[in-house]
């Protein structure tokens, strides 16, 4: 072995191109791989600070007294109980286990057994508790926790896997480039009496030389470069959105380095490096110690003759069409990573913008009575929820300047008595709507009338009521309001229009109280029909009436303005985006008079950040393949050039001219480029064709319950507004520029071989192999 | 009337004490048909001679004229124009291209010089060479032999001026290298072309007008051969 080694070292230092080149190499798997298990761990640690978050140990137990806590404490499992002191005089008692308890709720009962907890809800006192799944899980402290983990692990595993193939073929072409160069003088070593093991013991003990400096460096490499992934990602905002203070996040939402994660990687790295050297020591003893001294470069055994390469280049492109394709194998999987890693660059990107716009253009677009469609969704909280309160609340939002585009609705809950004037009734929700509403209900559907004329009209418009309902019911109509109260012991009762005494109170129970009021309600037209005989959903038949109504009503049917089943909404816009923390306060000190219901815009901005974190972490992942991509080829155009010196030489020596023999590898870096690009803009092309298709169908089932349409039209002009703003030449004129750094790097990693070359005479370059 | 002139070429490899005289001096004259032989122990300047004649290689001195015109006064570009029109080169190791077919390899040349191959002379030529049958065929699939045919057939088919042979059999066996020294002597008898071959093998420089030995790197002896 000394003597394998003494060589190895020699080689090592006598080739300190390629050493550092191999050193490189090595560094850049390594380092990518360790980034991955480095990011893998981050994200379980960050996933378990957030469930520690929540609730800070694996189970909480309520109100349990501090002997209990004492007994609990002697069970093996239990490492912590933590007490607090909860609102209205609850306490907490946070237990923490710490080994596998096999199945949560056979621990739950153990609990109970050992502390004499009782949960039954008859009981005076029961005990309540709470589990924390998310912490058991990822603490993999039960038997599903654990099959759920080993399930996450074998996908990742697949995709380490999966990438530390493409990592192999880094380190093996850069151990092929270093022994190619010496493969004459391995010849010799052969012919003089070296056996073959001895040589592969060369350049295996080589593998491990290069690997002593290369793996620790790519390890630390790795770190690195996963801390600045994280740092980049933690740029979008996206820890905001998983912890609800900027404290939290700087505790929880740190870069994690587990040791023994980082060792697997490294681990894994160097097991590739030493299978590839010894992969090429085995491809070199192949060769029959004359065959490797007198070697001609790549022994061809087919060609195909057809080439576009040809048809567009000529000679020359027939030429390096067949060059390209000495190493298939190689040739085959460059152009895949190639195209892979320009695909993901423009394609993903493009699937990316055209999400985001669907996501937004569907708040703004879907059906009329839909929740996100303005920026806040507020509940009128006064104490006076009388109609005047509704439009006073927005004189005064108006006011301050920050919101625009204002509607507001009553809803109240009722049905529509039998002809017979009994038994259950057709279910219906009354909407008393204002102008910006109604504007925005008869968005795709004609207007049947101004807001002004339906203000005059004096009967309700109904929408999806069935054919023979209208035809039975038209200008009939008489509904039946419920109204509900909490009747608080010892406190009067809002108003006396209101008192449950009331003879129409027909439901007293757990201090609720239910009156029911008629009103009628003539129909003057129905806005979609539905094609059944029989409407048995009571709460889809929606009556709508202009809110002016309402005030007329309540004195007319004596309805109030409290009911507890009833609903004020208001709705509004931003005015401007950047006002979006002012609105926030402004919610804040009037929350007396307004509680957000959903803050749309929120919801929105947060989408936004999850889509960019989402985007950086693939561009961080498109970068890892773009890398390995463009090592791969630089590789593999080196390693080409090289092992062809003589043969470009002697074509030199036909009377091949410098400027063709550029012009050749020209074609040939062309070639990894060119069909990769073609190859990523036919999936682009279908990749965002099958994103359309495949938003039709996830939304195309649905009706929309205003028009009657499928959901799926509507999101068809979303689609196709986005596909205006997100065209098909998006990705293709992405695809096309990133494909001009790849050609780029391609030239460079021939021009330099040539270059290097060039400095020998011809008679040299001939002779490196004769 | 002379075609090649070779006047006092030197050529020096290394510097100070490493510096060795692969050439010291050479000069000699080939009139047009001739088929002359070089000979000379290994180390002698056989092939550093032979691809300075060719163009490959650059002197450290002296001149070569070709037709009467200085080959190393020419560009890069131009001096692989020369190679490309002028010379026929024939390596002891083939120095095909293996993605090409034989009649590929043949045409090469000319297809670098833009030029369409002539498909009668190129027939004629795969006749001659006896590789009608192996046209289509890629090197690896072609015995030494053939594949020097092949190798031939590249240096012929543009119609050099000169062909430049650096130990054409030194790879074959003695019924290959009867074949292709018969083809070459053929060559030069029909298309009347000037032909230096290097050959360690008497036999074959007996079947030469003229034989010509070096001996580190100077001309020791050259006489014509009056038995060919």
């Amino acid at each position: 072995m000394k003597f394998e080694r003494l060589l190895a070292r020699r080689y090592i230092i006598a080739q300190k191109r390629h050493s550092l080149l191999t050193v490189c190499s090595i560094a850049i798997a390594v380092a990518l791989m360790s980034m991955m298990f480095c990011l893998y761990t981050t994200y379980h640690e960050v996933k378990r600070n957030q469930a520690y978050d929540d609730i800070p140990g694996h189970f909480v137990i309520y109100n349990i007294t501090e002997e209990q806590e004492n007994l609990l404490r002697e069970m093996p499992e239990i490492e912590k109980i933590t007490r607090t002191d909860g609102e209205n005089g609850w306490t907490k008692s946070y237990v923490t286990v710490n080994r596998n308890i096999e199945e949560e709720m056979d621990f739950i009962n153990k609990m109970k057994q050992k502390a004499s907890l009782v949960t039954d809800t008859d009981s005076e006192t029961p005990v309540q508790y709470n589990i924390n799944y998310n912490l058991l899980e990822l603490d993999l402290l039960t038997d599903m926790a654990r099959y759920k983990l080993a399930v996450e692990f074998a996908l990742f595993f697949v995709l380490a896997i999966v990438l530390a193939f493409l990592l192999r073929l880094v380190i093996d072409t850069a151990f092929e480039i270093s022994s190619k160069e010496r493969e004459r003088q391995f010849g010799v070593l052969q012919s003089i009496g070296a056996t073959p093991k001895q040589i592969v013991r060369i350049v295996t003990a080589e593998g491990l030389y290069l690997s002593a400096v290369g793996v620790p460096l790519g390890g630390l490499l790795g770190i690195l470069l996963g801390f600045i992934t994280f740092r980049i990602v933690l740029s979008t905002g996206v820890a905001e959105l998983l912890f609800d203070s900027p404290e939290k996040v700087s505790r929880y939402v740190r870069y994690s380095v587990k040791p023994s994660m980082l060792l697997i990687g490294v681990v894994i790295g160097f097991v590739w490096v030493m299978f590839s050297a010894y992969g090429t020591g085995m491809r070199v003893i192949k060769k029959t110690p004359v065959e490797a001294i007198t070697s001609r470069a790549n022994t061809v055994k087919k060609i195909r003759r057809f080439s576009i390469s040809g048809l567009l280049f000529g000679w020359i492109g027939k030429l390096a069409h067949r060059n390209a394709r000495r190493q298939k194998k190689r040739f085959v999987i460059t152009i895949l990573s190639l195209t892979v890693s320009l695909l993901f660059f423009a394609a993903f990107g493009t699937v990316m913008d055209k999400a985001e716009v669907v996501i937004r253009g569907s708040r703004y677009e879907l059906d009329a009575f839909g929740y996100i469609q303005t920026d806040f969704n507020l509940t009128l909280m006064t104490d006076e929820q009388k109609l005047e309160s509704g439009e006073k609340a927005i004189k005064e939002m108006e006011d301050s300047g920050l919101f625009s585009d204002f509607e507001y609705y009553k809803l109240r809950f009722g049905s529509i008595k039998d002809d017979n004037g009994t038994g259950q009734g057709l279910g219906v929700n009354v909407f008393y709507i204002n102008s910006g509403l109604y504007d925005r209900i008869f968005r795709y559907i004609d207007k049947p009338m101004s807001y002004k004329e339906f203000q005059e009209y004096g009967k309700a418009l109904t929408f999806n009521a069935p054919k023979s309902f209208l035809q039975e019911k038209q200008d009939t109509v008489k509904c039946t309001i419920s109204e509900a109260y909490y009747n608080y012991e010892g406190e009067n009762i809002i108003s006396e229009n209101d008192n449950p005494e009331n003879e129409n109170a027909t439901v007293k129970s757990n201090g609720v109280i239910i009156i029911k009021k008629e009103a009628e309600y003539p129909i003057g037209m129905n806005i979609v029909s539905v094609n059944t005989s029989s409407y048995t959903n009571p709460a889809d038949l929606i009556l709508l009436l202009p809110i002016s109504q309402y005030e007329a009503d309540g004195e007319k049917y004596g309805f109030s303005d409290l009911g507890y089943m009833d609903f004020n909404e208001i709705r509004c816009n931003l005015k401007k985006g950047a006002d979006y923390h002012k609105a926030l306060e402004y919610f804040n000190t009037n929350m007396n008079n307004l509680s957000v219901m959903i803050d749309s815009y929120g919801l929105m901005q947060n989408a936004s950040t999850v889509i960019a974190a989402v985007r950086t972490l693939a561009m961080v992942l498109n970068l890892m393949i773009a890398l390995i991509a463009v090592v791969n080829m630089i590789n593999i155009i080196s390693t080409g050039i090289l092992n062809r010196k003589s043969e470009l030489a002697s074509m030199q020596c036909t009377g091949m001219t410098r400027g063709q023999m550029y012009r050749l590898v020209t074609i040939e870096c062309l070639q990894f480029v060119l069909y990769s690009a073609i190859i990523a803009s036919i999936f682009a092309c279908l990749l965002v064709y099958g994103t359309d298709r495949f938003i039709e169908f996830l939304f195309g089932q649905e009706e929309n319950f205003l028009t009657g349409d499928p959901a799926g039209n509507v999101f068809r002009q979303i689609n196709e507004g986005a596909s205006s703003i997100v065209s098909y030449g998006i990705p293709l004129a992405k695809i096309w520029l990133a494909a001009i750094p790849a050609f780029l790097a391609a030239m460079i990693a021939s021009i330099l071989p040539l270059r290097r070359m060039q400095k020998e005479s011809l008679i040299d370059q001939i002779r490196s192999v004769e | 009337m002379e075609f090649l002139t070779v006047e006092h070429i030197s050529k020096q490899y290394g510097k100070g004490e490493t510096q060795v005289n692969a050439l010291d001096d050479v000069s000699f004259t080939i009139p047009k048909g001739q088929m002359a032989a070089i000979i000379g122990p290994s180390g002698s300047g056989k092939s550093t001679l032979l691809h300075i004649l060719g163009g490959v290689d650059r002197p450290t001195s002296g001149k070569v004229y070709l037709d009467g015109q200085d080959v190393f006064a020419q560009n890069n570009k131009n001096l692989a124009i020369f190679r490309r029109r002028q010379v026929g080169l024939i390596y002891q190791f083939y120095n095909l291209i293996p993605v090409l077919s034989a009649v590929e390899n043949i045409t090469l040349p000319v297809i670098m010089d833009g030029r369409k191959p002539d498909r009668e002379y190129l027939s004629r030529l795969l006749e001659l060479l006896n590789l009608s049958d192996r046209k289509d065929h890629l090197p690896s699939q072609l015995s030494g032999g053939q594949q020097q045919r092949v190798s031939i057939g590249r240096a012929l088919f543009t119609s050099p001026s000169i062909i430049l042979a650096d130990e054409p059999t030194g790879n074959l066996d003695s019924k290959n290298s009867a074949e292709i020294v018969n083809l070459l002597r053929n060559s030069n008898r029909e298309f009347k072309q000037t032909m230096i071959i290097i050959t360690h093998d008497d036999s074959i420089a007996l079947q030469c007008d003229r034989i010509i030995t070096i001996a580190d790197g100077k001309i020791t002896n050259d006489t014509m051969n009056t038995q060919a």
